[in-house]
């Protein structure tokens, strides 16, 4: 994992003991709310509802088990006991206190953790495939470049207050887990012809009131460029976004009206007026970071599988549990395990603190002390022993944390919605709940396959429900909370945007209909065929009449 | 008003904003639209244009006075809002591709926060907005002693030059 | 129909409610109901208030029944009852899924 030296560690500093400043100017009234909101929103420090909210940046996604022990700490001593993982590969704390969130924030720095650009109108967190480093299709660590874009974008001069937010993804593997196509930047690793390493730029993407599929902006770009071309972009963007109409800030607004081919070309000849040495990232540089993130060494054992299917044998929700919830690791007789954070009628994404400890004690026992944090509002323990799945299980199980849902109706992705945030039109986590306890069967689940159900509470879609095979969206509608569906959207591998299949439905209605799609699914499917496969091939019609013809 | 400088500290102004200029010279330290900078000036006369200063909005395009540029003594950018960023890469733009050296000055709606962020862009100068104090911006400017990113103030010592000349002193 | 006020306390966030001259409370119960034609002084109270830094946001809700005051907005009931979410803490610990109190008195 990334180190912090002592440069990063005196920049973090600082970082603090600024904000603690402005945290006293505000307090003593010597900055208004007008001018002390914008500083901290950069410090990811909102008012919602019912207090201040935090959002905390996990980089890339990845988190040492002392990371995640501070988390825990901070949800016990700030908050009320939980915090929120988010599709955004950050955690957010509900019932924070401005007066102390600087202390808050000096805890966190003690591991290196921090708040910085977790929000406002700036470079945000980077976000990447959580199975980096232990995926077998990887063709490069994505951490290495993530973090290259993080000290590069970390208090960026020029590119602190563009006309909107600013998200980059970066994958390494050939199935994209990290939804790059719906970022204002996506980045995929690849090599050209001659071998060399180097970047697919996608450019332009996003969700919101406008959900755009990022198109192709430049096929390769050579690795050692990437920050002289972000510059290019970024600057592109800074000076045309538009910033009359908040709602056609975004750079893919930009991108669609100028057409991607004249967008492209514009950044390439920003491209050719900036200095290559300036902004060229290092080879040394590179290697350092690569040194950082490589794996210590893991014993292949290849013998682990065939003991470990006696064992699934004997208990059929460890079978279960073992389908959903692992993943084949490059090292043979390991497995990438995720730890559900939906357990049946659960708030998706939100831990307790006892949780965050238990996790953190477990990565440091099974996974080398390593976690990641999934958009799908999961945890990631990358690296541990097929030899140890058993153990591994029975410690989730304790604490509820092996629901063999990943990747199934249960695993709902839902934003806080009504309950928490203030732009809300409706409440997004009752209808998990609710949809959670109508498929509570978790082996008729795994008969159903793969089915992805995410939830937003307005239009600016933090539930990601237009890449959802199945998508909600709440609206207020005379005071009254209704919600929308759409069917085939794509967020796993292919990304596509969902459509909405008719008139929308009230709180109970809204369940009823997800079931209806689902047991429609069931007599429509072919042998094998998954619910997205079928969708494809029937299209909408048969859905729409079930959902709406006895109506 | 108060201008300050990359240290923070209040200097002596030197220049004031015309609205319209007499056509028989001397001009000495003035500051006008592109509109009469155009009018009035040739873009050939280096000696002249080194005693007059522009101000740019952020809709104004540097592009368009591209030939004065360079003999300018002066360029304000305007900040309309301190949220509309549009400056920060004008400023670079004007200190890498037209080669500027001379006093780059920010103005407008300019926080004391921001203060880093004008001078490691590019700015040499800030009008100091009336509700705020030099000693607001000096302060500011002394938050930090590091940062990421090279930028055209390498007076600041850049956590990338210290990575590549001083052994790692990394986390205890 | 009569109006309360509410705002977000700056130091912490809290939930507020104005009650009477300085006092405002944490609990919905305490808040002072006026009358409609008395709304834009009640405003002026909040943005007194904001100017002594003491709340942010403040803003007038009309509210349905006074004691205790309910509003017809969702919103307002989660704000002044807390999250429909059910309690974590328990869920995590007992498979309950039955029992899920919602915000205000009919959710
Ligand atoms: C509770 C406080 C939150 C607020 C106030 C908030 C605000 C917003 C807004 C205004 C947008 C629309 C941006 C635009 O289209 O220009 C947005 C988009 C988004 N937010 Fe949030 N959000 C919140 C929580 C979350 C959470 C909890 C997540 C993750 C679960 C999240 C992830 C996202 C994502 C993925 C998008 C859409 C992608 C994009 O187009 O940028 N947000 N958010
Ligand atoms: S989608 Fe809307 S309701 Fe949900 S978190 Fe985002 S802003 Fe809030």
């Amino acid at each position: 994992m990334y180190v912090y030296d002592s440069l990063d560690k005196t920049l973090l500093n600082q970082r603090v003991a600024e904000f603690r400043d402005q945290v006293k100017r505000r307090l003593d009234g010597d900055l208004t709310e007008d001018q002390f909101k914008p500083l901290r929103l950069m410090n990811g420090l909102y008012l919602q509802l019912h207090a201040y909210m935090l959002r905390v940046a996990i980089p890339y996604g990845t988190l040492s088990s002392d990371q995640m022990r501070k988390l825990a700490y901070i949800a016990k001593t700030y908050d009320r006991g939980y915090g929120h993982f988010t599709t955004r590969q950050n955690i957010q704390f509900n019932w924070i206190e401005l007066s102390t969130a600087p202390d808050l924030l000096y805890d966190l720095s003690e591991v290196d953790l921090h708040a910085i650009q977790t929000s406002g109108n700036c470079i945000r967190n980077v976000t990447a495939d959580p199975y980096a480093g232990a995926a077998a299709d990887e063709l490069d660590d994505p951490r290495i470049w993530s973090e290259v874009i993080r000290q590069w974008s970390t208090l960026h001069p020029e590119f602190s207050f563009l006309p909107r937010k600013f998200k980059i993804a970066v994958t390494g593997s050939k199935a994209d887990r990290a939804a790059i196509k719906f970022h204002d930047i996506g980045l995929k690793i690849v090599r050209n012809n001659e071998g060399v390493l180097g970047f697919a730029v996608y450019v332009g993407g996003g969700q919101g009131r406008t959900p755009i599929v990022a198109p192709l902006i430049k096929s390769f770009l050579p690795a050692q460029d990437l920050l002289r071309y972000l510059d290019a972009v970024l600057r592109v963007y800074n000076r045309h976004g538009r910033r009359d109409n908040i709602y056609k800030a975004r750079i893919k607004i930009l991108v669609d009206s100028m057409g991607a081919d004249s967008f492209a070309a514009e950044v390439a000849a920003e491209f050719d007026r900036l200095d290559p040495e300036l902004l060229s990232v290092r080879d040394e540089d590179v290697s350092r970071l690569r040194d950082m993130f490589a794996q210590p060494f893991l014993r292949p054992d290849p013998d682990a599988s065939s003991s470990l299917e006696d064992l699934v044998k004997k208990s059929p929700r460890l079978g279960l549990w073992f389908k959903s919830n692992t993943h084949p690791h490059k090292t043979p007789g390991y497995s990438i395990v995720t730890i559900s954070l939906k357990p049946i009628g659960g708030i998706p994404g939100d831990a307790t603190a006892e949780q965050m400890f238990a996790v953190a004690d477990l990565a440091d026992r099974f996974s080398l002390g390593e976690i990641r944090v999934t958009y799908t509002q999961n945890l990631i323990l990358p690296h541990v022993r097929q030899a140890d799945l058993f153990v591994l299980w029975q410690e989730l199980e304790r604490l509820n944390l092996a629901t063999p849902n990943v990747g199934l109706a249960s695993d709902i992705i839902a934003c806080p919605g009504l309950d928490y945030c203030s732009l809300a039109n409706a409440r997004s986590i009752p209808i998990s709940q609710r949809i959670s306890d109508r498929f509570a069967d978790l082996n008729a689940q795994h008969d159903v396959g793969p089915l992805d159900i995410r939830i937003s509470g307005c239009i600016n879609a933090c539930g990601h429900h237009h890449a959802g095979h199945i998508g909600i969206l709440g609206v207020d509608k005379k005071g009254e909370e209704r919600y929308q569906l759409t069917l085939g959207g794509q967020g796993n591998g292919e990304s596509e945007v969902g459509k909405i299949v008719g008139p929308g439905f009230d709180e109970d209605g809204i369940v009823d209909a997800v079931e209806t799609v689902v047991s429609t699914y069931l007599t429509l499917r072919t042998k094998g065929e998954e619910f997205s496969q079928t969708l494809a091939r029937t299209g909408q019609g048969p859905f729409k009449e079930r959902l709406y013809d006895n109506r | 008003m108060t201008i300050v400088n990359t240290s923070g500290d209040a200097v002596e102004q030197g220049w004031r904003t015309v609205e319209s200029v007499e056509s028989s010279g001397p001009h000495h330290g003035i500051i006008v639209s592109p509109a009469i900078l155009q009018d009035s000036f040739d873009e050939s006369d280096s000696a002249a244009l080194s005693q007059v200063g522009v101000r740019l909005t952020v809709d104004d395009d540097v592009s368009e006075i591209a030939a004065y540029v360079p003999h300018l003594g002066l360029i304000e950018l305007v900040f309309a809002h301190f949220k509309d960023g549009r400056p920060y890469s004008a400023a670079t733009t004007i200190r890498r591709d037209y080669k500027f050296t001379h006093e780059l000055r920010a103005s407008g709606d300019v926080l004391p926060d921001q203060a880093i962020f004008l001078i490691r862009s590019g700015f040499s100068s800030v009008d100091v907005p009336d509700q705020f104090t030099a000693q607001e911006f000096k302060k500011s400017l002394m938050a930090y002693s590091v940062a990421y990113q090279s930028a055209y103030d390498s007076h600041l010592s850049l956590i990338d030059e210290l990575r590549r000349s001083t052994p790692d002193v990394a986390a205890e | 129909m009569p109006f309360i006020l509410s705002a977000n306390r700056l130091r912490d966030g809290a939930v507020v409610y104005f009650a009477q001259d300085d006092f405002w409370s944490e609990r919905i119960e305490d808040a002072a109901a006026v009358p409609e034609d008395q709304v834009l002084e009640l405003e002026k109270v909040g943005l007194d208030a904001e100017e002594r830094n003491y709340v942010v946001g403040s803003y007038a809700i009309e509210v349905a029944a006074v004691s205790p005051p309910y509003s017809t907005r969702l919103r307002e009931r989660i704000r002044s009852h807390g999250p429909t979410v059910g309690d974590l803490q328990k869920r995590a610990a007992v498979e309950d899924h039955q029992s899920r109190p919602m915000g205000g008195p009919e959710g």
